[in-house]
């Protein structure tokens, strides 16, 4: 017991010093308000982000409020390699839709995102874009030309 | 290992003893694992962090099988014992190479409901871990990518019926996809969203060859169960999704996180519970026409004719496992009652989400003869749920003991609760 204490101790300690997360900490790490000016100033902007409001209405459904998904059927997107890495991986997911069995943080996931190609270029680019740095995310914008160019 | 040696010694203790010994040396934990009972029920946590549970069943002998929706330890199968006799599991074995949902002991096998196929495995009296060498008993399964589990159920006069989910929300054109039309007639009913009644001893049968469909116009029902009471089948069904999404003219976020009921279905032969084409609306109590075929939330159509669920439940309570109690334990109200493990909802945002519980009804005959209630709580741990992943722990499946104790496992992380009764 004591050395498992003892290792406990010694995650947290690194999980505080570099941000890191996992799944059992997330709840705790994205509810907790961040002191620092500089976060605090970058949520207000999220908030009024266009992005948000397409979030809102379309996603928010399915990946939840705080992008954690459904544990099981709808993969997080937050801190989300999948969100951080291909733009064009990406704007594909949301114009063609995605299914089947997926891995995402180590768990399976497995159901149908639809295509939501339905949505303008510039909808599409507003909602990477709050994604991509909302959540834990740290990417830069897509922009509309971006989804023009991939559509067929 | 090491302590293998004990194990046995206690083992050939509790054989000298007999089983019943059991119930009175069991305590239970003094949280009661979390939950929060009726009074006289108490709890206590048989296993913890065993994987994904999905469903449970438990042996004359008190071993207790769990599916898994996902591997653990490259396996799919996990298999308790307490050979102590405090009621915690002390062994944990991994088996089986399939992974799913629906999985009941029957004729000396564990049967397993794999995805796309329903298997069974050699079970050695007095051994846990069933053999490796499993069979084939029904496959030709559509192969799906939502509501794929296979829960199955046994009526004790040769039969096995299986649930088949139907792979879509409301049979639209375009899959979950906002102004495409509802398919008329839906293809899907074929060989999805109903129960097909299949031999419960024949190998290698077919869906569409051997297997006759029994009921239908069921979307998702993730669990069945054949009341020995009155010999009839029960299913439960996940409602329908999304009714603001696709229809804000129609609906409003608050309509959708109620709406459409979940169902508890008394399915004799023959019957059609409406899917795709209609839900039921529980404020209403009436089936009516879904918005993909030009229902408005009133007019009834077609629907008028369809059968009505025997209890219906707020929306997206996500009942996952159902079970008709049997067992001596508990008092007498609860005998031959219905207990329902609800997984708790993820369509309900922006509302909160809600329902991580186990719900009693208590029935006379084969009709419910009072409202549900809430049995068992606190599995989420907390109350404020915005987001699926804020619960805890969710109710997945149920068992019954050998000595009328109820079992409980979690999808999260596979805990499993023992549920007794003293008076």
């Amino acid at each position: 017991m004591k050395y498992k204490f003892a290792v406990l101790v010694m995650f947290a300690v690194l999980f505080a010093a570099c941000g890191g997360n996992n799944q059992k900490n997330k709840k705790s790490v994205i509810s907790q308000p961040d002191q620092s000016a500089q976060v605090t100033e970058k949520a207000a902007t999220q908030k009024e982000h266009p992005g948000k409001k397409v979030y809102d209405s379309v996603c928010l459904v399915c990946h939840m409020a705080d992008g954690s998904g459904v544990p099981g059927m709808h993969p997080p997107i937050y801190e989300s390699d999948f969100v951080n890495s291909d733009p064009e991986q990406l704007i594909k997911i949301i114009l063609e839709g995605m299914s089947g069995k997926v891995e995402v943080k180590g768990e399976i996931y497995n159901s149908i995102m639809p295509p939501q190609a339905h949505l303008s270029n510039q909808q599409i680019a507003d909602v990477l874009s709050y994604v991509r740095s909302s959540f834990g995310n740290n990417s830069g914008p897509i922009l509309p030309e971006d989804v023009q160019k991939l559509r067929k | 290992m090491k302590n293998l040696f004990p194990a046995i010694l206690i083992s050939f203790l509790i054989f000298s003893c007999g089983q019943q010994e059991h119930k009175a040396t069991q305590v239970p934990d003094p949280d009661n694992g979390g939950l929060t009972l009726p009074e006289g029920f108490s709890a206590l946590v048989v296993a913890d962090e065993i994987g994904n549970g999905r469903h449970i069943t438990v042996n004359d002998n008190g071993d207790i099988y769990v599916s898994l929706r996902q591997q653990a330890d490259n396996k799919g199968i996990v298999c308790l014992r307490d050979t102590a006799g405090d009621g915690k599991a002390d062994i944990v074995e991994y088996t089986g190479e399939h992974t799913g949902t629906g999985i009941k002991l029957h004729k000396g096998y564990l049967y397993f409901g794999a995805d796309t196929a329903i298997v069974r495995y050699p079970i050695t009296p007095g051994e846990l871990v069933p053999g490796n060498e499993w069979q084939m008993i029904a496959r030709g399964f559509p192969n799906e990518r939502q509501h794929e589990a296979k829960p199955m159920a046994f009526d004790g006069k040769g039969n096995m019926y299986v649930n088949v989910g139907a792979p879509s929300n409301a049979c639209m054109e375009q899959s979950r996809t906002k102004g495409s039309p509802g398919m008329d007639p839906c293809p899907l009913l074929e060989n999805s969203g109903g129960t097909w009644k299949f031999k419960d001893d024949v190998l290698n049968q077919e869906q569409m060859i051997d297997g006759v469909r029994y009921v239908t116009g069921i979307r998702n029902g993730m669990a069945n169960f054949w009341n020995t009471a009155v010999d009839e089948l029960y299913v439960v069904q996940h409602g329908r999704d999304q009714l603001d999404q696709f229809f804000p003219e129609l609906y409003d976020a608050e309509d959708n996180a109620e709406l459409p009921a979940e169902e508890l279905f008394l399915a004799t032969e023959g019957s059609d519970f409406g899917w795709p084409y209609c839900y039921y609306d529980q404020l209403k109590k009436k089936k009516v026409l879904g918005p993909e075929y030009g229902g408005d939330g009133e007019i009834q159509g077609r629907c008028e004719t369809k059968s009505d669920p025997i209890m219906a439940f707020p929306g997206h309570l996500a009942p996952n496992d159902l079970l008709f109690y049997t067992g001596d334990m508990f008092p007498e109200r609860y005998k031959n009652g219905a207990f329902i493990a609800f997984h708790g909802s993820w369509n309900r945002a922006p509302e909160p989400q809600k329902g991580y519980f186990v719900v009693f009804i208590p029935f006379d005959g084969s009709l419910p003869s009072g409202d549900w209630e809430i049995f068992a709580d606190g599995f989420a741990g907390t109350e404020n749920i915005l987001s699926t992943r804020d619960a805890e722990h969710r109710p997945c499946g149920l068992a019954q003991g050998p000595d009328g104790a109820l079992y409980v496992v979690d999808s999260i992380d596979g805990k499993v609760w023992k549920i007794m009764y003293s008076s």
